[in-house]
């Protein structure tokens, strides 16, 4: 970690409650955070720790209900809700755990999908598409249907979608919860390529030690508050 | 129709056939053997003479029945006044006829109608005679053939009876008329059929008496074939003939606004 | 916007397929709606044009001629003279189909039995014939043969009240032009049955025996006329105005307000059908595309998570809708179109007869195809299905992200 350099993602008091019924949930207490460029975090925790909440937080999916996300520059309490899509659109790539594609546009064009919104043109849109379908390893199968395609098939397909616009973050949710262990392994390796080649930043929550074992930095939250932090060569 | 034979017979019984066929017991007939001679004899014999008769109708049904008093007064063929003077209801009204016109006054009203050709099938004062029965004033002579089919005695009197056959385009309604007629002048029955020569309705004199010296049918029934519990009757109560009619009898305002 | 169409109308296409089943219970619930909603319209419309057409049919025509006076008093004093000149080249020309002649007068008809009220009608066959079906109601004898037929053509009803029957002798009696009283025997000559609308109350006789019979030799009260082209109904009456100012000329309009006002009631019948049938309509569509949405739940999460606004989301399920509607509009087009065209020969409703006879209908509808009034209510009826639409478009875009995606269906 440089000093001089500035966080993609900075986080500082972050607490968000829901509401189950009449009582408040505490799901986030106090959370103070900083994704730098270039990190391949890893975010770990028991169930509830409030690893997913913290996501949506620094995703712009949710609000928080004290404290502030500022990304790549945006304070995003800042943003309405159109707002808070556009930012999602230019600056953010989502890989979730499952059904993360549009089932009824095939895999070139859940890629494109994206770059559409961007309002990219059309000339340039299906040639990185088809570019980014090669870098995930998934030439030839262009024209599939998310239905026709494997679980693993279909996570690099959210990879490539998550990068088509060149975002400054990737957040991954569990992004090899719904994959066999080989497969799962390649996701990683894929990702792990994209973070060295291209300077990709990624945050994945998950609790899949292969995943953990190959990250550079390691976050530990617990009770919705980071218990660790920890920075390891590769 | 009744009216227009009655009034062939009789023609100072121009308005109310029923008024008139009470004058014919005066008529002295020809006792003539044809049939046309027959009517056309008792038509000339009355032709100019003026009447003045009181009358009393009785309009039966099976479940009610009412009796009026009319006093009558003719003059020549085409002129009359009938007013009521009973019941009470029904008194003050009065039909004057003129020649083809009728005008109707109704005292509650105080109002004089000029009958409408719709009106003509009306029955007059709820009888079984029509308004069209009185104000015809066609005669059978003009409109029949006429033909005497037999003779009968009859307490003391011949009785002709006398076809009468519309002449064709004649416009009336029935397929024929059978007259009978005493060779006194007096009319026994009268009687109507339709075009299948099925009967429809007669006019028969039940009584004869003396009126005024001569021999009079002060009663006569009009009687429908198809309601045999339904009829009319005719009572003659009092009258005079030869009598002096004055001229403003016959007028509207005198219809309105009796002097008598 | 036509980018945004772009992106969004594939996938809306796409969607529409993904429940074959719903698609197709929308599309029939749509189609079939439209359909019964076009041909009900058509059915009403012939209906009404059917209603019409038999009221001016039987006497009425396109419109009439009297004295000014004749509608106050319409005895034999409001005479006028018998069509010559301009005016009877004006009738025997162009924009005049048929016309008919006629003295019209109050009279009575007695017959053994009974005295009742009858319309005595001198007419001349020929111009008769082209403007009215009374003659071909004929149920026995013959109409008149000509302007100075001595008959006279009455009603079954008529002829059943006075007791008569073809070929014995009535009496007319009717009021002369001098005020007296004119009477004649006739014959009955013919009788026609089955105008409800005349009551039977009508008499009719030689034109020229009648004329005689009321001392108005070469007078008529009334010329019934039927125009070439409705469309120039106005215009035909402007002209006759112009060549008779002296007499009244009304269009049937005038004569028939009932008639008139039929043909508008029947308007608001398709309207309020339009509308019951919508309100089942959109019972159906509202159903299929609030299923639509919820089985989606996790999809508009994801949409949104993607950078997809709010507004987007609405925009792509109303589009959805409008498609599908805008599909079953057109089968419910093509069906009714199919339906119209393939029963313009005529539908037969005689298994209503009696129904109909009391509406005064004939036995046979005509379908007509009216493509204005067929693109109206259908545009109305898809505006309408994509306006309720709205609400479950509103909802799906209504989601929280977070919310929607972990909705997993």
């Amino acid at each position: 970690m440089c000093p001089e350099q500035t966080p993609i993602v900075s986080c500082r008091g972050l607490e968000k409650n829901y509401r189950q019924g009449t009582i408040d949930v505490p799901a986030l207490q106090g959370v103070d955070l900083d994704i730098m460029p270039g990190d391949f975090a890893t975010l770990a925790g028991p169930s509830g720790s409030g690893k997913t909440t913290l996501l949506n937080m620094i995703g712009g999916l949710d609000l928080p209900s004290a404290g502030s996300v500022v990304l790549d520059g945006e304070t995003l309490e800042n943003l309405n809700k159109s707002q808070l899509a556009q930012l999602r659109l230019d600056k953010i790539g989502f890989v979730f755990q499952a059904y993360n594609l549009i089932p009824v546009l095939s895999a070139v064009e859940n890629i494109e999908f994206v770059l559409r919104l961007a309002g990219t043109p059309a000339s340039e849109r299906h040639q990185r598409a088809m570019e980014s379908l090669h870098e995930v390893g998934l030439d030839g199968l262009e024209n599939r249907r998310p239905s026709h395609l494997s679980g693993g098939q279909q996570q690099r397909v959210a990879v490539a979608r998550a990068l088509i616009g060149r975002p400054a973050i990737v957040l991954a949710d569990e992004p090899t919860a719904n994959l066999d262990s080989k497969t799962a392994q390649e996701l990683i390796d894929l990702m792990a390529q994209l973070n060295v080649e291209r300077g990709i930043t990624f945050l994945m929550g998950t609790h899949d030690a292969r995943v953990i074992a190959r990250s550079r930095r390691h976050i530990e939250m617990t009770d919705g508050r980071i218990t660790a932090d920890e920075i390891r060569g590769s | 129709m009744l009216g227009n034979t009655l009034i062939t017979l009789d023609r100072r019984a121009v308005l109310g056939g029923m008024v008139g066929v009470a004058l014919l017991a005066s008529s002295g007939i020809a006792q003539a053997a044809d049939a046309k001679s027959l009517l056309r004899a008792a038509y000339d014999n009355w032709r100019s003479d003026a009447s003045q008769t009181t009358v009393k109708m009785t309009i039966h049904r099976p479940s009610w029945e009412r009796k009026m008093t009319m006093i009558s007064y003719t003059r020549g063929e085409d002129d009359a006044l009938v007013r009521f003077i009973a019941p009470a209801k029904d008194a003050g009204n009065a039909t004057l006829k003129l020649g083809k016109n009728t005008w109707l006054f109704n005292p509650k009203l105080n109002q004089v109608v000029k009958l409408p050709a719709s009106l003509m099938a009306q029955p007059w004062m709820g009888s079984d005679f029509s308004y069209s029965d009185l104000a015809r004033s066609e005669d059978i002579l003009k409109h029949y053939n006429l033909t005497v089919t037999g003779t009968k005695s009859s307490g003391g009197h011949k009785v002709h009876v006398i076809q009468a056959v519309p002449k064709r385009g004649a416009p009336v309604v029935w397929g024929k008329q059978v007259v009978k007629v005493r060779d006194d002048g007096i009319m026994m029955e009268l009687a109507f059929y339709d075009q299948d020569m099925a009967l429809v309705r007669t006019m028969s004199t039940d009584r004869i008496r003396k009126v005024a010296g001569r021999d009079f049918p002060v009663v006569m029934t009009m009687k429908t074939t198809a309601a045999p519990n339904e009829w009319t009757r005719m009572e003659t109560i009092d009258a005079k003939f030869d009598v002096d009619l004055p001229n403003y009898l016959f007028t509207k305002s005198n219809l309105t606004n009796p002097r008598d | 916007m036509m980018e945004t169409f772009r992106i969004l109308a594939p996938l809306a296409w796409r969607n529409l397929w993904r429940n074959p089943r719903r698609t197709v219970i929308t599309l029939i619930v749509v189609s079939v709606g439209l359909y019964s909603i076009l041909f009900f319209a058509a059915l009403i419309e012939a209906w009404a044009d059917a209603s019409r057409d038999r009221a001016l049919n039987v006497m009425t025509g396109s419109g009439q001629i009297h004295t000014q006076g004749y509608a106050d008093d319409p005895t034999i004093g409001q005479v006028f003279p018998q069509a010559g000149g301009e005016l009877l080249a004006y009738l025997e020309g162009p924009e005049i189909s048929g016309w008919a002649p006629r003295v019209r007068v109050p009279a009575v008809v007695q017959s053994e039995y009974r005295t009742m009220p009858l319309t005595l009608i001198g007419v001349n066959p020929t111009g008769e014939k082209a403007i009215s079906i009374v003659p071909d109601g004929i149920v026995e004898g013959a109409y008149l043969s000509g302007p100075d037929d001595p008959t006279i053509f009455l009603g079954q009803s008529m002829v059943d009240r006075l007791k008569t029957r073809l070929g014995k002798r009535v009496i007319i009696l009717a009021q002369n032009s001098d005020g007296t009283l004119a009477e004649q025997s006739f014959e009955v000559g013919g009788i026609y049955d089955g105008f409800s609308e005349i009551e039977d109350m009508l008499g009719f006789a030689g034109l020229e025996t009648v004329q005689t019979l009321l001392g108005a030799e070469g007078q008529l009260s009334e010329i019934a006329y039927r125009v070439t082209d409705e469309a120039r109904l106005d215009q035909v009456g402007h002209d006759l105005g112009q060549i008779i100012p002296e007499l009244d000329v009304q269009s049937w309009k005038d004569l028939s307000p009932m008639a008139a006002m039929a043909e508008e009631s029947m308007g608001v019948a398709v309207f309020i059908w339009l509308w019951v049938m919508f309100i089942l309509m959109a019972f159906g569509i509202i159903n299929t595309q609030l299923m639509a949405v919820f089985e989606r739940v996790h999809e508009f999460g994801l949409l949104q998570a993607l950078g997809m606004r709010p507004r987007m989301i609405l925009l792509i399920v109303t589009l959805e809708s409008s498609i599908l509607v805008g599909i079953g509009t057109l089968m419910g087009i093509a069906g009714a179109v199919a339906t119209i065209q393939a029963m313009s020969g005529g539908l037969d409703i005689s298994f209503l007869a009696e129904g109909a006879a009391m509406a005064g209908v004939g036995q046979v509808l005509y379908l007509k195809l009216d493509w204005g009034q067929l693109i109206e209510l259908s545009i109305i009826v898809w505006l309408l299905s994509v306006a309720v639409t709205y609400w479950p478009a509103r909802k799906a875009s209504k989601f929280s992200p977070v919310e929607a995606m972990a909705h997993v269906s």
